[in-house]
């Protein structure tokens, strides 16, 4: 889309404010859609401001997901201890890694000659499909047959905020979009008194990269991640305060509205316009967003089945609001959980106790969610894609020194596992494969881009297309590689 | 000296008619045959060189040039050559394995500029001996054109069958397919680009055997196994003859690459003897050979279309290396006319979700809300003149019942169907029992029992059904997967 036709677009949101498009929203679609039959889209009403549904893209071929749920283990968990099985490194635990291993590597945290460390878990295999998972997750073992398995995935960065920022930015500095932001800006909400990218947040800690990981960069930021609290207030500052009624608040947004398109008019920031759509879906939200998160409605079996408890904040509540989002049309759901971080240098950072509280916290849930979703119909057109921001090392990180009672690994870039469930993608099928160590790729390689590049194929976007003008250049979520993993596609 | 030349020429025509070209070769008669490369190019250089000095003689270029003289020795011993390059060609042609409308009319040219090489030394000579003159001294100054138009015509048929020999050895377009553009447009040759694409103009219409298959059989193959020339007892050209098999037996097994013998044929190295096709023929390219045995492992089937078959990696990866991307199916590979846009303003101003699948086609994704009055008359009515090309239609939570359902049955062209949490019955149901193209109907938490569910059973292309929390009971989805054992059924819990 040249930048006349959007600077067209975007006028038209402002010609089209909340009343006059009602009033004039026949003659105005008509005309609008027969400029382009093939690029319709639903824009039916003011929610057309709100959703930024104007700006969106229609798919560039048909879909095989309409929305997508990442489950993000913060901190990296170790693929050697959850699927990866290597019986041959169980042998050289204790022993020396072999310098040849270390040519040329940098690692976060290693220092010198490391000793190799086993698996730390007892695996056994699956399904019919047979995959290995370890007996830390005995909920997701019985699923084993929805998913596929990328283990032979890459990235290019080691710590923490850049790898995260990579996996979801496409870059590893600040500055780019989120991928929930591109995913919402090439298909808009299918709710439009929600926000069509919502992140949960679990485990305590904030993304290393902050909110950068779900924000909207250089896109409007009408299309950046809305965080949601399953305890307390679920969008902060969204409760009207004591004595504020429903009406005042409406008039409220109606002057502070009037008064930011005439500023749009003297200086026609398309920020003002955004602006202008975040008051009023923030209105439209008091009604849907206490519904939406008051989990105490669901039945007894589906709180067991999730192992939710209301009122908390937990991995399990928000696997179950995941599912509540993507119900209600909400495009990209991304959950956080934090505490993967398993150097060995504490209890809680260690693959013997922290590591496997994470499994606990989190096993159950997941499989869960997998199930839930499946028996309502929509893990077929839903996404879910389950992952670090990078894998772990074959060899033992020891920094506090030969009594540490905690084992741990340090940052690994060259290979984790990964897995995708759903949304047009394979069912029990593991694609790429590491060495017999699990130290690096033998075959079926998946940079993060490629994974970037699958997840926008199966929404219906070429990842070379879906891209934005930003200071005189086209970005795109995959920067300038990306090979969609056709292997994994069903 | 022209007592040996008439008895080698006559030795020729006797060996025309005695060598049976289409088959039978022994060891030394292939030996023999295949000096037949070396030697013909002697001939073809002789005997363009004397069409030369002619040319030259007769334009009195060469007035007192010697090379003149040697005139009669060229054609003499370029008609020798001839004769020979020819009757050795004829034992080469035993091996087989060549482009048989190719071969005849490299034979018939090959023997006829033998033979008329011959003829016009015989001719040529005698008459000079007549005039008690050399050749030579016919040089001396323009003359008749008559002889001069003999020896062209033996250089041009030369050059033509020179150049099928060279097609015989190299294959077709051997000399064109590095031929710049501009002279190709001069040649009436389609452009450079479009010969690697192989093209499917309509992947719904176009049967994987006569688009891939076909072609590379009839390019590599059926010179010798043909219905007249039928090597091994083997015909290619023919659907019939492929499926019959050679002498041996059958040499596909429908499904079974691993245990086809054509397949495994094309796959054994080069060098083995068993190989097909056989060492020096043009050979079958490993995309080629991938082609078939797909084609062979998707059921070896005649009348499958390219949409219809099942893709694998390695298919896809050659396909779109050919430019062939994402190959249409289902609904996808119907022309669908495009919906009328001022009625898809309409509904989506009456507050349906309708939007475009994508840029690429004219399909339609439609959803309702959960507000009261999703089908209303109004609604319905609006759907029904654009029914042609929806194919995802949500009416999920939403108030529709069995008697709104009706709708569905003129919307053919549904794929995917979510009906959960509505009032629908298996009374409903039946506005969906001419839905072909009907992949995924989710009806969950709905009043379907078994007695629904076993309704859906003729639905060709149903892939999953959706019925936890309805009357369905688990006798009834294993009652039902009895019967349609590819569809999946999901009761949940």
């Amino acid at each position: 889309m040249t930048s006349l036709e959007r600077q067209a677009q975007i006028e038209s949101i402002r010609v089209a404010t909340r009343r006059h498009f009602l009033k004039q929203c026949t003659t105005g679609l008509g005309a609008m859609a027969l400029g382009s039959l093939t690029g319709f889209r639903p824009a039916t009403s003011e929610s057309a401001i709100a959703t930024g549904s104007l700006l969106t893209q229609v798919p560039h071929f048909a879909p095989t997901a309409k929305r997508v749920i990442f489950l993000h283990m913060a901190g990296a968990p170790s693929q050697l201890e959850l699927f990866d099985y290597k019986p041959e490194l169980q042998k050289l635990n204790g022993q020396l890694c072999p310098e040849s291993l270390l040519d040329g590597k940098r690692f976060a945290f290693i220092k010198g000659v490391p000793k190799m460390l086993g698996p730390q878990a007892n695996f056994r295999q699956h399904g019919e499909s047979g995959a290995w998972v370890s007996d830390m997750l005995p909920h997701l073992s019985g699923v084993v047959d929805k998913l596929t398995f990328l283990k032979a995935v890459h990235t290019d960065e080691f710590n923490h905020a850049p790898a995260q920022l990579l996996m979801y930015t496409g870059s590893p500095r600040f500055g780019r979009p989120s991928m929930g932001s591109w995913v919402t800006y090439g298909l808009g909400s299918e709710n439009e008194s929600l926000p069509g990218f919502v992140v949960l947040l679990s485990g305590g800690v904030q993304p290393d990269a902050g909110a950068s990981v779900y924000g909207s960069g250089f896109l409007p930021t009408v299309f950046q991640g809305v965080q949601c609290r399953s305890h307390g207030d679920p969008v902060l500052y969204l409760s009207n305060p004591d004595g504020m009624s429903g009406d005042i608040r409406r008039r409220t947004i109606d002057a502070i509205n009037e008064i930011n398109r005439r500023e749009h008019e003297s200086v026609g920031d398309p920020e003002v316009l955004t602006r202008i759509a975040q008051y009023e879906m923030a209105f439209r939200m008091q009604a849907s967003v206490p519904e939406l998160m008051d989990i105490n409605s669901e039945p007894d079996y589906i709180h067991e089945m999730y192992g939710t408890e209301p009122g908390v904040t937990s991995f399990a509540n928000n696997c179950l609001l995941a599912r509540r989002l993507v119900e209600r049309g909400v495009r990209f759901v991304q959950l956080f959980h934090w505490g993967w971080d398993s150097h060995g240098a504490s209890a809680n950072e260690a693959l013997n106790v922290g590591f496997v509280d994470r499994c606990n916290e989190t096993d159950r849930a997941t499989a869960a969610l997998l199930k839930d979703l499946d028996q309502r119909g929509l893990l077929e057109d839903t996404l879910v894609v389950w992952g670090g921001e990078f894998g772990r090392t074959p060899m033992l990180e020891n920094r506090t020194g030969e009594d540490n009672p905690y084992v741990g690994r340090d940052h690994h870039s060259d290979c984790f596992t990964m897995w995708m469930a759903g949304g047009g993608v394979k069912t029990g099928i593991t694609h790429g494969e590491t060495d017999e160590i699990g130290y690096s790729r033998v075959s079926g390689s998946v940079h993060v881009h490629d994974l970037q590049a699958t997840i926008l194929h199966t929404l219906g976007f070429d990842h070379e297309r879906l891209t934005y003008s930003f200071q005189g250049r086209d970005f795109r979520l995959t920067d300038v590689t990306g090979r969609v993993v056709r292997e994994v596609l069903a | 000296m022209r007592g040996a030349l008439v008895a080698g020429a006559v030795l020729l025509i006797v060996l025309v008619f005695a060598v049976d070209t289409s088959g039978g070769a022994s060891d030394f008669g292939l030996f023999v045959g295949r000096l037949h490369p070396s030697v013909v190019h002697f001939p073809i250089v002789l005997l363009l060189m004397f069409a030369g000095v002619e040319f030259l003689s007769w334009r009195g270029w060469l007035a007192t040039s010697p090379i003149t003289k040697a005139a009669p020795a060229v054609l003499y011993v370029g008609s020798w050559f001839a004769i020979v390059a020819a009757g050795i060609g004829l034992f080469l042609a035993q091996g087989g394995g060549y482009d048989l409308d190719t071969f005849s009319w490299h034979k018939r040219l090959g023997v006829i500029v033998a033979l008329g090489a011959t003829a016009t030394y015989l001719i040529r000579t005698r008459r000079v001996r007549g005039r008690e003159a050399s050749v030579a001294s016919s040089a001396a100054g323009p003359r008749s054109a008559r002889p001069l138009a003999v020896a062209m015509s033996i250089a041009v048929l030369v050059a033509i069958a020179g150049h099928l020999g060279a097609t015989l050895t190299h294959g077709e377009g051997y000399l064109t397919r590095y031929m710049p553009d501009p002279l190709r447009k001069i040649a009436g040759l389609p452009s450079k680009s479009s010969l690697s694409t192989m093209q499917i103009a309509d992947p719904a219409e176009a049967t994987v055997f006569e688009s891939f298959v076909r072609p590379i059989l009839e390019d590599k193959c059926v010179a010798c196994h043909n219905s007249s020339i039928s090597k091994g007892g083997l015909a290619l050209d023919t659907p019939e003859g492929l499926l019959e098999g050679s002498e041996d037996g059958e040499v596909i097994a429908a499904g079974r690459s691993t245990d086809s013998e054509l397949i495994e044929r094309i796959w054994l190295p080069e060098s083995d003897d068993d190989h097909m096709p056989p060492e020096g023929r043009p050979q079958v390219t490993v995309a080629e050979a991938e082609l078939i045995r797909w084609w062979v492992d998707d059921g070896a089937s005649m009348e499958r279309t390219v949409a219809e078959a099942e893709l694998t990696p390695t298919i896809t990866q050659i396909f779109s290396s050919w430019g062939i991307e994402e190959l249409p199916r289902g609904v996808f590979a119907l022309s669908i006319a495009p919906p009328d846009t001022a009625t898809l303003s309409a509904l989506n101003a009456m507050g349906l979700s309708v939007s475009a699948l994508s840029e690429d086609e004219h399909l339609l994704q439609v959803r309702c809300d959960r507000r009261p009055g999703c089908l209303s008359t109004q609604r319905s009515e609006a759907l029904r003149s654009i029914a042609d090309a929806v194919v995802w239609f949500d009416l999920g939570s939403t108030d529709v019942g069995d008697s709104e359902l009706e709708l569905l049955r003129s919307m053919p062209h549904l794929t995917r169907v979510h009906l959960q949490k509505t009032a629908v019955t298996d009374a409903g149901l039946a506005a969906l029992d001419s839905l072909e193209y009907l992949e995924y109907l989710n009806l969950y938490g709905t009043a379907v029992t078994d007695e629904g569910l076993n309704r859906l059973v003729s639905l060709r292309s149903l892939r999953s059904v959706y019925v936890w929390q309805t009357q369905v009971s688990q006798e009834g989805v294993d009652h039902f997967v009895a019967a349609r054992p590819d569809v999946r059924v999901n009761i949940g819990g």
